[in-house]
């Protein structure tokens, strides 16, 4: 097509004032906030999914390359279209689609900034986690590009963390949903690999984000340092203490001094350094935790504590914060930033390193960070017009993120490689993984033409590949049959990673096996399935490869149980906020991603894996992530496994996140004549911002199965909430009584209690009730994961399907998951099983359904998992990525 | 080859400036008109990396370009934004004077900025010729009140302005005035374009009220005061105009210089500035300069000095609160909008609240982005139509919503765009100038204490 005609059509489809092609208006589109520019050919503005999708279409068939930019703030060279084409501006799709408390959900287009959504959230008392300093002008679109972090991310993570679903434009053109409303999908995590992609494998028209309630108290501190180590030893102190808050922020003198001079935030212009702590949650416990902060602030030398009296006093504190980039650039002609990420005990040591660094190459550093997650952000200044000078801050900025690579950290916390720092993703990956993400990328843009040259360091295949020539092929699964299935045994990785390829050689499948807690589906009963070729189990694979208590992270070994874990972690007074039998091992939990009762308040599978080390099909070895808290160097691909039922490789170790364990813990239950009223009642809880641990609710059955186990009496009412609390003990204290009043107000009736040392026992109980328990023959187990506000819909469903058999059915109401077991007298038909499974997946379209168990007579022909969380054909490429020839678990298909 | 620094001197001038802006962003968040289009090139970091590609050659000038530069309201809410305070005002204004240089000034302008902005008799009868002609208008009188913002973006909307030129200006009802006590301090006026022609009766009460304040007030001959010429770069007219308007207050050495238009009182203070740029530096002494400046008062200082005192006395409730009921005078709801040029031009946002604070009867609310440009900017509500309207939408809409029945500015621009505004979507909030208001207020005051 003629350029002419080309343009033509593009102004047909986003409308003639939303094309730009004059030199000097896509010259305004070469830069972003990095140092990089290059001028795309042409610049549109369109105003809905359908334009970006035919936009995308007509540049994918013309194989012109194009990139999409929200507010042009990324700090990596991200929107700067280096191969020229075609720059997508989403600045004019900036509506709020819709706010749902009641699902803990927002629907935002892609050009909505992070503050004006904060502020639409805040009429409805809820806020949005991430929260980069640049929220004023950066947009949802680019925050989930990056997966941009902030000051709050601390406590509750970073953006991928608070991503429900996207609708993308695929990088051919199409429009298709991935995730959704709910928390936890089943299948291929595709929307936690798209989720800090960097607008490389799509463009996001619609983010549904996750949305939490504002703490009901807040407490903002300002700590006084005249020596920098003072600080961080802070840091590292209330990190060790098993504080948590919500924000631990540094600033070094150079900083505080420019910000003073700029903001007057009120910073001793004297001081070393500075640290912004602030602690939320349930007024009651909070006083407690900030007393604590300051005793650790005072062992530290430091010389005041200031706590903001009032919003107008925290504002000035975070506008001194928020404004501290942009102030120090006044001070200089420029400044770059970098963005490593280290494990926390480890700022002190590389904070050092940078300071010599600095000395070494004669350049001024000033420090700014979110200290808390280890995220450093030295800022060099220099004068872009003294070329040597300039040569001597590219050397110190690598010599820096080699530092904190050696260190056990990252090279990018939330700014993203982009183009800049593309040369330093040989710093922490190897030749496998990048060769890995390039097989990603080709497998979703086959043509190369969304965002290139970002992300991926340059190879041959960068090209774009013309059209004639793109082909996907698909290739079977490896042959079906029944061999005599042998199980292997090895001893560490080596032994692993050299197992697949024997197999290989003749075409031979292989799949790892747990403890069988959670593998209801794994070779058990060789009848039914297609069954992998090899078992491998390792239980001489179960030692901790390191605890790092004071980081709060653990590396372990795949079959080290979670008991074995816990147990380990109890003696430091920490422990892993994962729910799931006690004897499954940690592999297996990962690898099929199922989440607890206690999701709402610490999060899933997906949230506490930092990194994981797999061997994939063709006996590579691979590492995902690391043990920083924040890390968004190249694709997170490690989400992919999460969930992923072995299909993909085989998990070797995994690094999680821990928490201290609490100083309290309690729960009551209370049980209600109407599900409607337990619900009502959930509602109340979760409005009154009660932030719960335990808040599920379980029919007769279930009910009548926990008292037996903690010898209660069994609940004389249909339907039984079991509420808890953790924290310190006036919070819990609080919790408990408002959940108690929450609870009569709607006519519930507490029929029990149970104090700390029957606490535990009460989780592992609900915990083990939400898979099949032994003792009675169910035919049928599902997990269905849903919206937050459909849970009444779904429980009807379940309960309506189930009809005349014996169904136990355990729901965690704030985490959207409906656990369920049924079995009867009678005798079931595979049929029978199929039909309630189909039919529950066409009442509840915004669900996902895993078949944990099913009956024999129906297994062949039952799906595994039920609704998609991704189209099939990219669920389909992801898995060919990772194991073209199938040969992992053939047992499940997830696409 | 022409260098492009020469071409574009009077940018190359600011490449300093220029160059200090890294590129964060962080301007679009505050800008007017990059909130309503969306677009990098209405935005201070597209303005600014314009002139850069300009001055460094890279890019070029066209017609199709200017918008870079006419469409920015000066407001200076991004310099203010800027943690590096780029002055992108700085830098839009001598974009504009580049292009005036390079284009030249057309007739039209020509025409208004050297015959009829100095002289305002001359003014005047072009403005009461236009009322009578209608739709006959000669262009330079639609171009001159294309200038002020006064003719409309229809010729509907003209004719209804054209319809609410006063019978008479306000200097002629001044000259018909009656001279007050001459024992008084003196305060020369500077009578804006705005409140002469258009908003009489804001003059007047700004007389009244200077004089309750104890100041016998001076009409002196003086034009324009530059600032529309200045703000279409022609600085060479502006200049000529800071000249006239030096010498003509030089008559009243010793008075202070007050003005009820905030856009004027903020030009008439940078004088200094002007009279140092370009070709006409050094004619007229930079001491001059400084000490016309400093004589020069916006009316809002007056009355925030001196209101609260003044008027307690006058009512006997020596301590005014916010929203209390002033013995029988009736309590309205008010709201401030923040002429750029008083808030971010001269600092003085918070001296007008005083003012509304210390008025008896009067509940203040502060409406959410009360410092937002109106959109209004003089010929910006002319000139660029669509933009001045859906800028205009969100001011409306945020007078509307913090339920006050009366808004109140202090820049005869700005209330003719709220006024427009609040006309258009139907309101009824009334739109006034703080010392109409305060005028009312003592009025009522007075009135309920002698009863
Ligand atoms: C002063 C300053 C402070 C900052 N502070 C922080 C901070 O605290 N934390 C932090 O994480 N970052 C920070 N940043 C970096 C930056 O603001 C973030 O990366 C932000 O998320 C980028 O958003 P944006 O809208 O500007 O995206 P852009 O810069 O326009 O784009 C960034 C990338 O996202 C892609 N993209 C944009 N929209 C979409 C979409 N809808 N679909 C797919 N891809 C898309 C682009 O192609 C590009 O690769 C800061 C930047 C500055 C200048
Ligand atoms: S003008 Fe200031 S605020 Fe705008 S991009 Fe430049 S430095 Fe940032
Ligand atoms: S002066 Fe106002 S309109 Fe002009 S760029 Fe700055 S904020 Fe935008």
């Amino acid at each position: 097509m003629t350029d002419k005609r080309l343009k033509q059509k593009f102004r047909r489809i986003v409308g003639a004032d939303a094309f730009l092609d004059n030199p000097a208006a896509t010259a305004t589109y070469s830069y972003d906030s990095s140092l990089l520019t290059a001028r795309p050919d042409f610049v549109l503005f369109p105003q809905t999914a359908e334009q970006v999708a035919q936009v995308v279409t007509l540049l994918f068939r013309e194989r012109i390359p194009y990139l999409a930019r929200g507010a042009g703030t990324n700090l990596s060279g991200g929107s700067i279209p280096l191969k020229g084409g075609a720059v997508i501006s989403l600045t004019r799709m900036k509506r709020i689609l819709s706010i749902e408390p009641e699902n803990f959900c927002a629907r935002v287009e892609p050009g909505v900034t992070n503050l004006e959504f904060q502020q639409a959230l805040s009429e409805h008392g809820f806020f949005f986690a991430p929260d980069p300093a640049s929220q004023r002008v950066s947009t949802i679109g680019g925050n989930v590009a990056e997966n941009s972090g902030g000051p709050h991310c601390l406590k509750y993570g970073v953006t991928t963390n608070h991503i429900l679903g996207l609708k993308l434009v695929t990088p051919d053109g199409n429009i298709i949903e991935l995730g959704g409303r709910a928390l936890d999908a089943a299948g291929y995590d595709v929307l936690g690999l798209l989720v800090g992609s960097e607008g490389t494998l799509g463009i996001a028209t619609e983010i549904s984000c996750r949305i939490l309630q504002l703490p009901p108290a807040v407490r903002t501190l300002l700590a006084i340092y005249d020596a920098t180590e003072d600080a961080s030893q802070t840091v590292s102190e209330i990190i060790a203490a098993g504080i948590l808050p919500a924000t631990l922020e540094m600033m070094d003198n150079l900083v505080i001094r420019a910000v003073e001079e700029a903001l007057h935030a009120g910073y001793p212009t004297d001081a070393s350094a500075i640290l912004i702590i602030e602690v939320d949650g349930i007024a009651e416990g909070l006083a407690e935790t900030v007393r604590m902060i300051e005793d650790i602030c005072r062992r530290n030398r430091v010389r005041e504590v200031r706590v903001a009296r009032d919003e107008r006093e925290r504002e000035q504190l975070w506008a001194g914060r928020r404004g501290a980039f942009g102030a120090v650039a006044r001070l200089f002609p420029n400044y770059s930033v970098s963005d490593g990420t280290v494990p926390r005990n480890k700022l002190p040591e590389v904070l050092r390193q940078v300071s010599e660094i600095g000395k070494k190459y004669a350049l001024e550093i000033g420090n700014v960070f979110h200290a808390g997650d280890g995220n450093l952000h030295p800022l060099i200044f220099f004068d872009v017009r003294d070329p040597q000078q300039t040569e001597r801050v590219h050397r110190a900025g690598k010599e820096i993120l080699e530092a904190c690579v050696a260190a056990g950290g990252t090279i990018s916390g939330e700014h993203g490689v982009g183009a800049e720092k593309i040369d330093a993703m040989h710093l922490v990956f190897g030749v496998n993984e990048i060769e890995l993400m390039r097989r990603l990328k080709n497998a979703l843009d086959p043509a190369g033409v969304c965002n290139p040259r970002k992300v991926l360091p340059e190879s041959s295949s960068e090209t774009i590949v013309p059209p004639a020539q793109s082909p996907r092929h698909s290739s079977e699964p490896a042959s079906d049959g029944i061999p005599s299935r042998r199980t292997y045994l090895p001893k560490n990785i080596d032994e692993i990673a050299s197992l697949p390829h024997y197999l290989r050689q003749s075409g031979k499948s292989i799949a790892a096996m747990g403890a069988c807690t959670l593998f209801e589906y794994l070779p058990k009963d060789i009848q039914r399935w297609k069954k992998p070729h090899g078992i491998i189990c390792s239980p001489l694979m179960r030692s901790i490869v390191e605890h790092d208590a004071a980081n709060l992270t653990v590396t372990a070994e795949a079959w080290l149980t979670l008991r074995e874990l816990q147990e380990r972690l109890a003696a430091a007074g920490q422990f892993l906020p994962l729910d799931a039998p006690s004897e499954a091992t940690l592999g297996g939990i990962v690898a099929a991603g199922l989440s607890g009762p206690r999701r709402h308040l610490y999060g899933s599978v997906r949230d506490l894996v930092l990194g994981l080390q797999l061997v994939t099909s063709d006996g590579k070895v691979l590492r995902a992530g690391g043990k920083t808290m924040k890390n968004v160097a190249g694709y997170d691909f490690g989400k992919l496994l999460i969930g992923s039922w072995g299909t993909l490789g085989i998990i070797v170790d995994v690094t999680f996140r821990l928490m201290p364990l609490p100083k309290a813990s309690g729960a009551l239950i209370a049980s209600f004549q109407r599900v409607e009223d337990a619900l009502e009642a959930s509602k109340r809880i979760l409005a009154g911002r009660l932030n719960p641990a335990l808040l599920t609710l379980m029919n007769g059955h279930a009910a009548a199965a926990l008292a037996m186990e903690l010898a209660f009496s069994k609940p004389d009412r249909e339907w039984s909430l079991i509420l808890g609390a953790e924290g310190s003990d006036s919070a819990v204290q609080a919790q408990l009584n408002g959940m108690e009043q929450a609870c009569r107000a709607c006519s519930g009736d507490v029929s029990a209690r149970v104090d700390v040392s029957r606490y535990y026992s009460l989780v592992d109980i609900v915990t083990r009730l939400c898979y099949p328990p032994a003792g009675q023959q169910w035919f049928l187990s599902l997990w269905l994961s849903m919206p937050c506000g459909s849970m009444s819909d779904g429980l009807r469903e379940v309960e309506a399907l189930t009809g005349e058999m014996t169904s136990l059915i355990v729901a965690h109401v704030a985490g959207g998951l409906i656990c369920t077991h049924l079995s009867t007298a009678e005798e079931v038909t595979g049929g029978a099983c199929r039909c309630i499974v189909d039919a529950l997946g066409a009442r509840l379209p915004q669900s996902t359904i895993t078949v944990l168990k099913t009956h024999t007579a129906s297994a062949e022909s039952m799906p595994f998992i039920v609704g998609r969380s991704a189209p099939s054909s990219w669920l389909k490429a992801v898995k060919e990525c990772f194991d073209p020839e199938g040969l992992m678990n053939p047992a499940i298909s997830l696409w | 080859m022409v260098d492009s620094k020469q071409m574009y001197e009077e940018l190359s001038d600011l490449s300093a400036e220029i160059a200090r802006c890294g590129r964060c962003g962080f301007c679009q968040s505050v800008c007017p008109v990059y909130q309503v289009s969306a677009d990098e090139s209405g935005v201070a970091r597209g303005r600014i990396m314009y002139a850069k590609g300009l001055v460094s050659g890279e890019l070029g000038f066209s017609r199709r370009n200017e918008a870079f530069f006419s469409e920015c309201l000066l407001c200076r809410a991004c310099v203010d934004t800027c943690f590096s305070g780029v002055r992108t005002d700085e830098i839009v204004v001598a974009g504009r004077r580049t292009l005036t240089r390079i284009q030249g000034l057309s007739p039209v302008y020509r025409h208004i900025f050297e015959r009829l902005l100095p002289d305002h008799h001359r003014f005047g009868r072009f403005i009461r010729l236009a009322g009578t002609m209608r739709r006959m208008v000669p262009d330079q009188i639609v171009g001159a009140m294309r200038m002020f913002g006064w003719l409309g973006r229809s010729m509907e909307r003209s004719e209804q302005l054209l319809q609410e030129v006063p019978d008479e200006f306000l200097r002629e009802r001044l000259s018909k005035r009656e001279n007050a006590r001459t024992t008084m301090k003196q305060a020369a006026l500077f009578i804006g374009c705005g409140t002469n022609f258009m908003f009489p009766h804001v003059g007047e009460a700004t007389v009244e009220v200077l004089e309750m304040l104890g100041y016998e007030t001076l009409i002196l001959e003086h034009g324009c005061c530059g600032l529309p010429a200045y703000a279409h770069g022609a600085l060479q007219a502006a200049q000529v105009l800071a000249r006239k308007n030096i010498e003509e207050f030089a008559k009243a050495p010793d008075s202070i210089i007050v003005t009820d238009c905030s856009s004027c009182a903020s030009f008439l203070k940078e004088y200094p500035r002007i009279l140092s740029m370009g070709e006409e530096r050094g004619q007229i002494g930079a001491s001059e300069a400084e000490s016309f400046a400093s004589r020069v008062r916006d009316l809002t200082e007056l009355l925030g000095d001196r209101a609260h005192v003044f008027l307690s006395a006058r009512t006997g409730h020596r301590h005014a609160q916010k929203g209390e009921n002033m013995g029988s005078v009736p309590g309205i709801r008010v709201t401030f909008h923040d002429p750029c040029h008083l808030s971010r031009y001269q600092r003085q946002a918070s001296l007008a609240r005083d003012v509304l604070r210390s008025l008896p009867g009067i509940d203040f609310i502060e409406m959410k982005e009360a410092d937002w440009c109106c959109g209004g900017a003089g010929a910006f509500a002319v000139e660029h139509a669509d933009l001045s309207l859906k800028i205009l939408e969100r001011k409306t809409r945020n007078v509307k919503a913090s339920m006050a029945d009366t808004v109140i500015t202090t820049c005869p621009s700005c209330l003719m765009q709220l006024r427009s505004g609040l006309r258009d979507s139907g309101s009824r909030i009334r739109a006034i100038h703080l010392v109409e208001l305060v005028r009312e207020r003592i009025g009522i005051a007075i009135e309920s204490a002698s009863l």
